[in-house]
């Protein structure tokens, strides 16, 4: 049992890590993605297109198998599986915040415009305080996804609770109940966030209608 | 350490690929079909007024968007003949997880289109005299389907990059023989980008085809 | 009484506007003077709002130019871009037809914000200066709260008065009553009444006839992106020339 908490704590941080980074530069994509600069906007664009239309198993077996040959370096299996699943993340937070930031009415930034406020003030007074508001359970929902996604390292041997069930379920010679299990704890992380998503979904919902 | 590229093992290895790709598509597609017969069914289950028959459809729809796809598909293939008794191929149980997979996925979004049609479209329904089941036949899920179609799309996108998952249980599809060949060649950088340029020619056109239909969908319900 | 000057504040000269295939603005000429009031009415779709986006700057013209006191303000440069004087920009104010008050924020933080971040003010003397204002215009109570507990009349005083708080030289107005329930349009055209006796510029575009031959010095009628007639209210409202004009008149003398 320790064993699949040990392989737990490796999804945990796999999770955790790459949400962490994902929000940072998935802000920073969205904002690329909208500069006026052509070639910035569409080499972002190149990018989060192409992670999101591919899927991540061949994304971390790439980085997994090619990118150490790529680079000339070798690269431990858990910094591939943050490297995968972060880009993985960031491509679909950028889409996100993407959207919340063009869902900021129009009409506000002719206020701020008006008023005066350069496009940087804008975005950081005016449009992303709001925007990130909006995109929260978007963000959370993506979270609890790319948590089922981590089950993938598994098959570069990267030692997270999928990776530890397979490898006792063989030992043990008892599939049926390991994989159960390891069934159940995903279910049981993923089940309560994505119910506190719909809550605040209803909230932001009834606030927004004021 | 001196890697030396060649571009045209990708060349040399084509038909390989596209066998793979067709396993892929094959595989995908029958699991959509069957998916969306499925989701339909399970979304109707689950706005049924039977408290068992919605709470069951509920646990079953949480259960698969909860857990990873390949978690289910792992145990589908090794768990499922245990406990039913019987041998399951590769194929089937591939068909089987992904269908389930994709119907719960199918499900909910149906059910938040069934539930966007304007209640008021329901009394006038009512109103007229027709039962629950004409109700939904000819005035809910006509509009309700039309409504979630590019939801629907996109999600069938979704099942065609996890459907690379079946690689796992020996499933010769696109990834597979991706994998297989890049061992065999010793050249991963190559091959490995291929596939994952090939996944990306089919899901881009896909998802540009229904971002314009969901901006075509926008412009006619706001007239 | 009012201070005529000879020099004009504003004067657009032929300023063409095109959205796509639609020329919304076909060489407009208008020269407003210093503390002059003037009306824009007109048909939906004549190019009364892009006229005044246009003086704001949110829109770039494709033709013409527009001065502020002689000097350069919005030159229109090829390539759709025109060279913009920021510094002048920073005189013209806005108000919009829809209630844009930034949700977000307190009605306090909602003026205060551009005063601390664009005129680099220190935060004492904005905060009394945007409390004066909020006195003034009598919301003074309001001042902690969010935009979402205030009515629609007050949250327009609210974008007035955040306009006002960064000392334009000239306001404009763009159907701000438009968008508000009956009862609630009165405070606002009081408010805009108070500001005209204070004597600010100002370039109104509204519906409310009324309030046009209350506070208007001259008003002006836009259809199809051309200025069709103007005149002073008492001539232009019992006697309008054109043809054009009579018909659109005679929808609102109906009422």
């Amino acid at each position: 049992m320790d064993v699949l908490l040990r392989g737990l704590i490796i999804s945990l941080q796999l999770t955790g890590i790459s949400i962490a980074l994902a929000l940072v530069f998935g802000l920073l994509a969205a904002i690329l993605r909208l500069s006026r600069n052509f070639v910035l906007s569409k080499v972002t664009a190149t990018y989060i297109e192409f992670f999101r239309c591919t899927p991540t198993l061949i994304q971390i077996i790439w980085i997994f198998y090619c990118l150490p040959l790529v680079l000339g370096i070798s690269i431990s299996g858990f910094v591939c599986g943050i490297l995968a699943l972060t880009l993985n993340l960031t491509a679909f937070y950028a889409e996100a915040f993407r959207s919340g930031i063009q869902a900021i009415a129009k009409d506000q930034v002719d206020a701020a415009i008006a008023l005066g406020l350069s496009p940087a003030q804008r975005m950081r007074y005016i449009i992303l305080p709001q925007a990130v508001r909006i995109v929260i359970p978007v963000l959370l929902t993506m979270g609890v996804g790319i948590f089922q996604q981590s089950s993938l390292v598994s098959t570069v041997a990267i030692a997270d609770l999928m990776y530890e069930g397979r490898v006792l379920a063989t030992r043990f010679y008892r599939p049926l109940e390991i994989l159960s299990v390891v069934a159940v704890i995903y279910f049981i992380i993923a089940f309560p966030i994505t119910q506190a998503v719909r809550v605040v979904e209803i909230k932001l919902a009834k606030k927004l209608e004021r | 350490m001196g890697y030396r590229f060649s571009f045209d093992i990708i060349f040399k290895n084509i038909d390989v690929l596209m066998s793979g790709l067709l396993m892929t598509l094959q595989i995908t597609g029958t699991s959509v079909v069957l998916g969306l017969l499925l989701g339909t069914f399970v979304a109707v289950l689950r706005l049924s007024g039977n408290f068992t028959l919605s709470k069951v459809s509920a646990a079953y729809i949480e259960f698969f968007r909860c857990t990873p796809v390949l978690v289910q598909l792992v145990w589908i293939f090794y768990c499922l003949p245990i406990v039913l008794g019987i041998e399951l191929t590769n194929y089937i149980s591939s068909i089987m997880a992904l269908t389930l997979y994709v119907g719960a996925i199918y499900a909910e979004a149906l059910r938040s289109g069934i539930q966007g049609i304007a209640k008021d479209q329901v009394d006038a329904a009512i109103a007229l005299g027709l039962s629950p089941t004409q109700r939904m036949r000819y005035i809910i899920l006509p509009q309700a389907v039309r409504i979630v179609i590019p939801v629907l799309l996109s999600n069938s996108v979704s099942l065609f990059k996890e459907s690379s998952l079946v690689s796992t249980v020996g499933m010769s599809d696109l990834m597979y023989k991706g994998r297989i060949l890049s061992a065999i060649t010793y050249r991963p950088i190559e091959i490995l980008t291929a596939v994952a340029v090939i996944y990306f020619l089919v899901a881009f056109p896909v998802t540009v085809i229904t971002r314009k239909l969901e901006v075509r969908l926008a412009k006619r319900l706001e007239r | 009484m009012e201070n005529k000057e000879d020099d004009y504040f504003v004067q657009i000269v032929n300023l063409h506007k095109s959205f796509g295939n639609l020329h919304v603005l076909r060489g407009v000429n208008l020269n407003i003077k210093h503390r002059e009031r003037v009306i824009i009415i007109g048909p939906s779709g004549g190019g009364k709002s892009t006229l005044l986006r246009c003086v704001m700057g949110l829109e770039e013209i494709d033709e013409g130019k527009i001065l502020v006191e002689n000097k350069p303000y919005i030159i229109s440069g090829s390539n759709r871009k025109n060279q913009i004087s920021k510094k002048i920009q920073l005189e013209i104010g806005m108000v919009f037809q829809s209630l844009n008050v930034f949700p977000h924020l307190t009605v306090m933080q909602n003026l205060a914000l551009a005063q601390i971040k664009v005129r680099k003010m220190p935060q004492k003397e904005t905060l009394e200066k945007s409390r004066n204002l909020l006195k003034k215009i009598g919301l003074e109570d309001k001042m902690n709260e969010y935009p979402s507990r205030l009515s629609g009349g007050q949250k327009q005083r609210v974008a007035i008065a955040r306009a006002l708080v960064m000392d334009p030289k000239i306001m404009l107005f763009d159907e701000v009553t438009s968008a508000l329930d009956p009862e609630l349009i009165k405070e606002v055209l009081d408010a805009m009444k108070q500001l005209a006796s204070e004597g600010m510029t100002m370039l109104v575009v509204t519906h409310e006839m009324s309030f046009a031959k209350d506070v208007g010095e001259r008003i002006i009628f836009i259809d199809e992106g051309t200025i069709v007639e103007e005149g002073k209210p008492q001539v232009f409202f019992s006697n309008p020339r054109e043809k054009r004009t009579k018909q659109f008149l005679s929808h609102f003398l109906e009422s």
